[in-house]
């Protein structure tokens, strides 16, 4: 393992390598538990290759290069783009290692479901053959596609990558469970299109922004550089929009809740950070124009986007009646978190939000980790038929509150601090109130958990099962010390930001 | 032993507490609790030596952020507070398992459980070194005062879903945000005696921290957040110290107090708006409190005005700017929770004997009870801040206090609300030896056993007690609210 | 801005993407849509292609956009395929009314006593 991480910090590009060979991996293994075994182990490689990269940008600062003929495909990795994949991969990891027991629980609910199955009997074909290795093959292509696109020093390749991430990831979620409900083909179709559309419209950003600034905008320093402030606002504007939508960012987040919610798998999730890490990039290079106009409508953009989900996402989840599009709504709030953050345009804003980001993902790790436990019943009961699982799922929903003691709480209070230091008082306001709705729903999924008897038989155990254990832990310990992680988002936004103040 | 390992113990103590909640059987499980409730209050009470002969110490429990640390200090209010939680604590546990016994209760582990837990959480925010440890503190007790008081009898699920609501969540919307702004503006959110405040700050930011803090502990047991206060009154009498002279209510008026002296300082307290619209409104629960009780028969109703009654005594008190307001709260803090152990233990074994609630029921009873109406007697007396007793003294020191301020109606509205104060218990006592004894009017054949009368007699025993030691303790804690 | 944008190509490949993303968004059947998105995605190359080029990226930078949008039009084409197999239709009205059946039935399901799910809220 050290050896791999050594070689991946030396050669950047393994860390696109290893998730690409992961899929092919898959589809070449055949069966489902071992397809998903070999993307899991192959993104896992990747993971702590990008975790060496992260300590060697950290110490040294951005690395560049290119390879291809003469240098055209370039790379630009700096200690923020080393930390976002490092939780794309891991993320991915965790969920490809989850795909091993998704079958279990598809073909379970398909019994179940009566009228909606489509073919039952098509799921013992399903859970072998080409089908069943699609799932974590898609995974680890979606995985790789972004981290072509945490990496790539070129705007509209890194816009197109997000797109065919997020293709890649609907892909999964809808062969997931497609057989077991066919409301999951409608959602995943009806989520395509939308994605389809935020990814034209950052295509199209990006391409409007590469024209006016020449091409360079990752390095741009300098207001000369920029040739028209204008068509560059327009097109961060576009940019900003359409990764706001592919991070399930209100209002453009209507995509994400149906698909979570019917297919139950949490695949979106490698999109929705992978995009908002490129958004985030966009914006922080464009805050460093020193233009008159151009840092302030970013700010806007985020800002507006931001306090939009955290308040929708709150709503939403307060009358969300399932737990998986409940989840959904929890993504929308916590990313919008991020967003509003770095609205701030401040660097203790944009520490606080990247520390948040990474913080909220470990948790939604988790709970994607917990997630085969889960099944149809929900989180009724889940105390009852696996206690431990349940506690990692208690740290992690704790964690996603807020609460003190649990890591969530590092970043919001820097969020909250960064808010009321900026003069945002609003902000600071509206994060109290979407606190106090995290409480009220997370006590009643709490209490589901805990004080509910259970529906179900205790569930097998899975790969994954290690992996919610260790990610609960961490969200505990990262509660009692945080001062570690706030220092790595303090590097990865001075990497985004530079000079600013 | 170390001032930093006896401060750990009285904090730990109450945890062990709860675990030994779970031992069976019973006798063995009430040994484990009383003694880990007593050692916790031999602790406490070393630490308060050892701070008096020059020994500090600051317990770092966690670090999530730089400057954001779980600490507990030792510090002249938060070790004499929980000195006293730890030796309420411990005749309240004694008191407890000899109430359970002759009433033929049950407890479920749950209760011992969360009861530990509370106290432990009280200790944690008396201590508290900085808003965030007392934050969780605060957080902690709303989480575990919930079951207990949803267990505490029949129709009590709706009070403890109401106190969980007026604890939890000004705490999170007001408290928390008001910390970290706290923490923004100061630079860190660590106590300092004299305020951490910078004195640029604009006054509306103290106005509107101000607002949030007090805001922020309302659901402690100040009006108007009171009402699930009075809902559980009839509580057994283990739950309603823990939650009137013990864990709860004393932990929103210590939490204010040290907000008060440690975040604001003071002087820049009282003289900002925000300020002053505190001072009404605590002056106004003040003497409302005594006087709506007036209207209760039940001894235990009228005791929970009165808790609520001493929380606006301290925020009122808080709000003065004096120095010598801000001694008599810290002082009312001590008396109050001795008279009200004293009063809550008489009224549940008046109750367990005879099966009587109401005042105009104790005719007589004193000469039967001899013991436990004295006891009731004496706590009525500091309760109302009557000469002889301990509570006489705050109220002196506070209406000096008013007077230095020129504030008359602060005089009239502490004097009216002592005299209700002894209108609503004094009779109870008195009516007690003053009328003529019924034959039999024990529900028990035995009346009261021993475990319930001693710690009675031992709680009135320290409230008179106090007054000897009146002047050591001011001189003991003035060097931690004045700077 | 008017020097980059300004002149009548942009206008008009404006013009086709916006055509096309109308129809992937509601233009009736999930074939028809597909063929939408396939035109977002030639739409989007062509754009991006014809702003870089001044740039020096030119034609590499479409590449990537076409390959993502054209495989996105794959997979809805995909499911279309897949769409009329479980619904006997893809237009998106009779989809839409069949879901909301299934989402009545699932409804019913958890609300008879017995339930597998207790998600009594």
């Amino acid at each position: 393992m050290m050896s791999v991480s050594g070689w991946i910090a030396a050669n950047p590009a393994l860390a696109l390598v290893l998730p690409l060979l992961g899929a092919v991996a898959a589809v070449l293994s055949g069966r489902r538990v071992q397809a998903a075994i070999a993307a899991g182990v192959a993104l896992a490689l990747g993971a702590a290759g990008a975790a060496a990269l992260a300590a060697r940008t950290i110490a040294e600062g951005r690395l560049e290069g290119g390879f291809g003929a003469d240098g055209a495909w370039r790379y630009e990795i700096d200690a923020f783009a080393a930390c976002a994949l490092v939780l794309v991969l891991a993320l991915a990891a965790v969920l490809a290692f989850v795909a091993a027991t998704g079958a279990a629980t598809g073909a379970a609910t398909g019994a179940a479901k009566g009228a909606a199955a489509v073919t039952p009997s098509r799921e013992a074909a399903a859970a072998e053959g080409a089908v069943a290795a699609f799932e974590p093959a898609a995974i680890a292509l979606s995985a790789a596609l972004a981290a072509f696109a945490l990496t790539t020093a070129d705007l509209v390749t890194a816009a197109a990558a997000v797109w065919g991430a997020a293709v890649a990831a609907v892909a999964a979620a809808a062969v997931a469970r497609a057989d077991a409900d066919r409301r999951v083909i409608s959602s995943a179709f009806e989520a395509l299109v939308a994605l389809c559309l935020a990814g034209a419209l950052a295509v199209i950003g990006a391409a409007l922004i590469a024209a006016a600034t020449g091409g360079a905008f990752w390095m741009v320093r300098e207001a000369a550089d920029i040739r028209s402030p204008r068509a560059l606002a327009f097109g961060l504007g576009l940019a900003l929009a359409g990764f706001g939508a592919m991070a399930a960012l209100a209002p453009l987040h209507t995509w994400a809740a149906p698909l979570v919610g019917r297919s139950r798998v949490w695949t979106p999730l490698v999109v929705v950070v992978a995009a908002l890490a490129v958004a985030l990039r966009f914006a922080g290079a464009a805050l460093q124009t020193g233009d008159a106009v151009v840092p302030w409508l970013v700010c806007v953009v985020l800002a507006t986007l931001g306090a939009a989900s955290l308040a929708a996402g709150a709503l939403q989840a307060l009358s969300a009646r399932e737990d998986a599009r409940l989840a959904a709504y929890v993504v929308t709030g916590q990313f919008g978190l991020v967003a509003l953050g770095f609205g701030f345009g401040t660097p203790e804003g944009a520490t606080a939000a990247i520390l948040h980001a990474g913080l909220a993902t470990l948790a939604f790790g988790v709970i994607a980790a917990v997630w085969p436990a889960v099944g149809r019943a929900g989180f009724d009961g889940l105390g009852a038929r696996a206690p431990g699982l349940a506690a990692a799922t208690t740290a992690a929903l704790l964690s996603l509150m807020g609460a003190p003691l649990t890591a969530g709480f590092a970043g919001k209070w820097l969020l909250a601090a960064a808010a009321l230091e900026r003069g945002w008082y609003w902000a600071a306001w509206l994060l109290a109130a979407a606190a106090l709705a995290g409480v009220v729903y997370t006590a009643r999924v709490l209490e589901r958990i805990w004080m509910r008897p259970s529906a179900s038989a205790a569930p097998r155990l899975a790969p994954s099962s290690a992996l919610a254990w260790a990610g609960g832990i961490a969200c505990v310990a990262l509660g009692f010390d945080a001062r570690g992680a706030e220092a790595i988002a303090h590097v990865a936004a001075q990497a985004l930001l530079g000079a600013i103040r | 032993m170390s001032l930093a390992l006896l401060l750990t113990i009285a904090l730990l103590a109450p945890v062990a507490q709860a675990i030994a909640g779970l031992v069976r059987p019973a006798t063995v499980r009430d040994l484990a609790t009383i003694s880990a409730a007593t050692i916790g209050a031999v602790a406490a009470l070393s630490a308060c030596g050892q701070y008096a002969a020059g020994a500090r110490v600051d317990l770092v429990a966690a670090a999530p952020l730089a400057d954001v640390t779980l600490a507990f200090r030792a510090e002249p209010l938060g070790l004499a507070m929980l000195a006293l939680i730890g030796a309420l604590n411990a005749l309240s546990s004694v008191y407890a398992s000899a109430y359970r016994r002759v009433r033929q209760e049950r407890p479920t582990a749950r209760t011992l459980v969360f009861s530990g837990l509370l106290t432990a959480c009280a200790g944690a925010a008396v201590t508290s070194a900085n808003l965030f440890a007392f934050f969780v503190a605060y957080v902690g007790l709303a989480l575990a005062a919930f079951p207990l008081i949803g267990s505490s009898g029949p129709g009590a699920g709706r009070a403890a879903r109401a106190q969980l609501a007026w604890m939890l969540g000004p705490a999170v919307v007001f408290l928390l945000p008001a910390a970290v702004w706290t923490s923004t503006l100061a630079g860190g959110a660590t106590f300092a005696v004299g305020g951490i405040l910078p004195r640029e700050t604009a006054p509306w930011i103290v106005d509107a921290l101000v607002a949030l803090f007090a805001l922020g502990l309302v659901g402690a047991g100040m009006m108007p957040a009171h009402r699930w206060q009075i809902d559980i009154s009839h509580a057994p009498t283990p739950i309603a110290l823990l939650v009137q002279s013990i864990a709860v209510a004393p932990v929103g008026a210590v939490g204010f107090l040290k907000i008060a002296v440690g975040v604001f300082g003071a002087p820049a307290l009282a003289a900002s708006s925000a300020g002053k619209v505190v001072l009404a409104v605590a002056l106004v629960a003040l003497t409302a409190a005594p006087l709506l009780a007036l209207a209760r028969q039940s001894l235990s109703e009228r005791l929970a005005y009165t808790t609520l009654a001493a929380t606006a005594f301290v925020f009122a008190a808080a709000v003065l700017g004096a120095q010598s307001a801000v001694l008599g709260a810290a002082l009312q803090l001590l008396a109050h929770g001795l008279a009200k152990t004293t009063l809550l233990m008489a009224a549940g074994t008046i109750e367990t004997a005879t099966g009587r609630r109401d005042v105009a029921r104790f005719g007589g009873l004193g000469q039967r009870m001899p013991w436990t109406f004295a006891a009731l007697g004496i706590a009525a007396l500091s309760l109302a801040g009557l000469a002889p007793a301990a509570g006489a003294w705050p109220l002196l020191w506070i209406v000096s206090g008013a007077g230095a301020t020129a504030a008359a109606p602060v005089v009239v509205a502490f004097a009216a609300a002592a005299f209700f104060t002894f209108a609503l218990i004094g009779p109870a006592a008195l009516r007690g030896f003053a009328e003529p004894p019924e034959v039999n009017p024990f529900t028990r054949p035995d009346g009261a056993t021993l475990g319930c009368i001693a710690p009675t007699a031992l709680a009135a025993c320290a409230t008179l007690g106090l007054v000897a030691f009146v002047d050591p303790l001011a001189r003991f804690l003035i060097t931690g609210l004045m700077p | 801005m008017a020097e980059i944008i300004g002149h009548a190509p942009f206008a008009l490949l404006a013009l086709v993407v916006a055509a096309c993303a109308g129809m992937a968004i509601g233009g009736g059947g999930m074939l028809r849509r597909a063929l939408g998105l396939f035109g977002l995605a030639v739409g989007a190359a062509a754009f991006a292609a014809a702003l870089t080029t001044g740039a020096g990226a030119g034609d590499r930078t479409a590449l990537p956009v076409l390959a993502a949008g054209a495989t996105a039009a794959l997979v809805a084409l995909a499911l279309a395929i897949r769409a009329r197999e479980a619904y006997g239709a893809t237009d998106t009205a009779t989809i839409t009314a069949k879901d909301a059946a299934d989402d009545a039935a699932e409804t019913a399901a958890d609300a008879a006593p017995g339930a597998a799910s207790a998600r009594s809220r």
